[in-house]
């Protein structure tokens, strides 16, 4: 069995190294609900790979071989079992925690207020979240790039905290991170006589008549939805008639909109030591001083 | 931008010069006191570079591709005395070849652009020059691997192979592990997938190898330095162009 451990853990690695490398040309990433009708991208889930039972397995694998390798004293030198010890626990502690972490988006306008338990679906963090302001910082050259963004955060009402790109807030054990922004346009509605103001998905009701405002995913056209009828414009508002009423419908202001990521990462610190402690046993095993 | 480009010219003339001078070796002495003005000029444009744009020369293709030559071309000063005659002659043509890429990059590549904010953090100090060390000495190793092909039998190259891919798989793992942290502090998660990552945990798998094999498997070894090699070109060109993901800028 010994000396079929290494032959077994060149050959999980090689079949890891061909699908993780095929998978990187087909995974859907943008489109996770596409399946392709190819047969090898279906027979090895190419396409869904990294969730896929079969990366799973393998990973598996290749750490029990590790195990075995340590185990039935396949490794003759102490730091050469250390370092794949490490290597083996790490591993485990990253299965484990890619099946029970959490994320989740949060979208929060300007003067928003959001209730966080609901956001993460856990009763336990009964705290409110509301965006103060949304600030953007550009860089002084001509390109007038975004800098920084920063969300202000008012939590509880009463904890003033900035949330920005590599400066994640902690809530608990979840973690709040500036993932990005969008410009959403408030529009000013104008039916017959009656006026309104109303934003992207949002839904107004005007004598029984429901109206909803969506906007194209190339953001270059929204749809005016009243009832079960439909009216393309274009984002800057126009002029139109359905079922009869009169529409004047017009950009008025546009207000930002902060997209925040909610993560619950429970072995990151473990996963740090472990980390560091592969790093130490790899140069340990790498220059150490023969006798 | 032109003065970078002139800087560029002047350290590939002086390479040039020292690879010219490498060859016929009555000269030798003549290429010899031209590298150390070459390394300075491509130092030189390194600081130029990293003033006009007001952040470390890392931060993008074109950036990477004039510190790669650099870091390369340091082991002509440091490592001198372990360089014998055909390595320090294709460090120096690798070195040159490397700054040729880097003239012909098209020009918007070029551009200065002010860094986005996720490159704002500490961890990029540490993640991208860990690669590029690492990336120095896999061409290190594969010029070493390809002499270990004509010459099978020589301990000494054989010693030096193993030190260079044991520089690059130990930066390779900090690349990653700081990568990961950074990546925690930015996007909430340690490891995502991208496909940046997954062909670097391609690179390190695939180097794993040489640790696998037996020490007397020369022409595996070499075999495997040249392999992840041509995987870590990918990583760094391929990925960048040919698949979309999350480390686009790079």
């Amino acid at each position: 069995m010994k000396k079929y451990i290494l032959p077994m853990f060149q050959v999980v690695t090689k079949i890891i190294i061909i699908l993780l490398s095929l998978s990187t040309f087909f995974i859907q990433r943008d489109h996770p609900d596409n399946t392709s009708d190819h047969l090898l991208v279906k027979l090895f889930s190419l396409d869904h790979f990294y969730n896929s039972g079969l990366n799973l397995f393998l990973f598996s694998l290749f750490i029990l071989l590790i195990l075995f390798a340590v185990g039935s004293k396949r490794l003759n030198i102490p730091i050469q079992v250390v370092l794949h010890l490490v290597l083996a626990l790490a591993f485990i502690v990253i299965i484990y925690d890619k099946t029970c972490n959490e994320h989740n988006y949060i979208t929060l306008c300007e003067g928003e207020t959001l209730q966080f338990s609901e956001a993460v679906k856990d009763p336990k963090h009964n705290h409110t979240i509301k965006l103060e302001k949304f600030m953007i910082d550009y860089h002084d050259d001509y390109t007038n790039m975004v800098k920084a963004y920063t969300s202000q955060l008012i939590i509880d009402n009463r904890d003033t905290t900035f949330l920005q790109v590599n400066k994640p807030v902690k809530i608990g054990h979840y973690r709040l991170y500036q993932n990005a922004y969008d410009k959403i346009p408030l529009y000013h509605i104008k039916i017959d006589e009656a006026e309104f103001n109303i934003s992207i998905d949002d839904t107004l009701t005007f004598n029984n008549n429901s109206i909803y405002i969506s906007m194209a995913e190339n953001r270059r056209t929204i749809t005016v939805h009243f009832n079960e009828q439909q009216k393309r414009i274009s984002p800057m508002g126009g002029t139109f008639t359905m079922n009869e009423f009169e529409f004047d419908l017009k950009m008025e202001d546009v207000v930002f909109q902060s997209i925040i990521e909610v993560a619950s990462v429970r072995g990151m610190v473990l996963l740090l030591v472990l980390g560091l402690a592969y790093l130490t046993t790899l140069g340990i095993a790498f220059w150490r001083k023969k006798p | 931008m032109n003065f970078e480009l002139y800087f560029l010219l002047v350290a590939s003339l002086l390479f040039l010069i020292s690879l010219f001078f490498s060859i016929n070796f009555k000269k030798e002495k003549i290429g010899e006191s031209m590298i150390f003005p070459a390394i300075f000029v491509q130092f030189l444009l390194l600081v130029v570079r990293s003033w006009s744009a007001k952040h470390p020369p890392f931060t993008n293709m074109y950036e990477t591709m004039i510190l790669l030559p650099f870091l390369f071309s340091l082991r002509l000063v440091l490592w001198k005395k372990q360089l014998e005659g055909n390595t320090r002659f294709g460090v120096i043509f690798l070195v040159l070849l490397l700054n040729m890429i880097a003239i012909l990059v098209p020009g918007p590549m070029k551009e200065i652009r002010p860094l986005m904010p996720a490159l704002n953090s500490p961890w990029m100090y540490i993640h991208v020059p860990s690669y590029f060390v690492a990336y120095s000495s896999m061409l290190m190793a594969a010029i070493l691997a390809v002499m270990t092909l004509i010459r099978k039998d020589d301990l000494v190259l054989m010693k030096k192979l193993d030190e260079e891919v044991k520089i690059a798989f130990f930066f390779l793992n900090l690349g990653m592990i700081t990568g990961a942290i950074w990546a925690y502090f930015s996007w909430g998660t340690y490891w995502g997938w991208d496909t940046k990552e997954t062909w670097s945990l391609i690179n390190i798998l695939v180097l794993s190898y040489y640790f696998h094999v037996r020490k007397s498997e020369t022409v595996s070894k070499a075999a495997i330095v040249i392999f992840t090699l041509l995987t870590i070109i990918f990583t760094y060109v391929g990925v960048t162009f040919i698949l979309p993901g999350l480390h686009s800028y790079t």
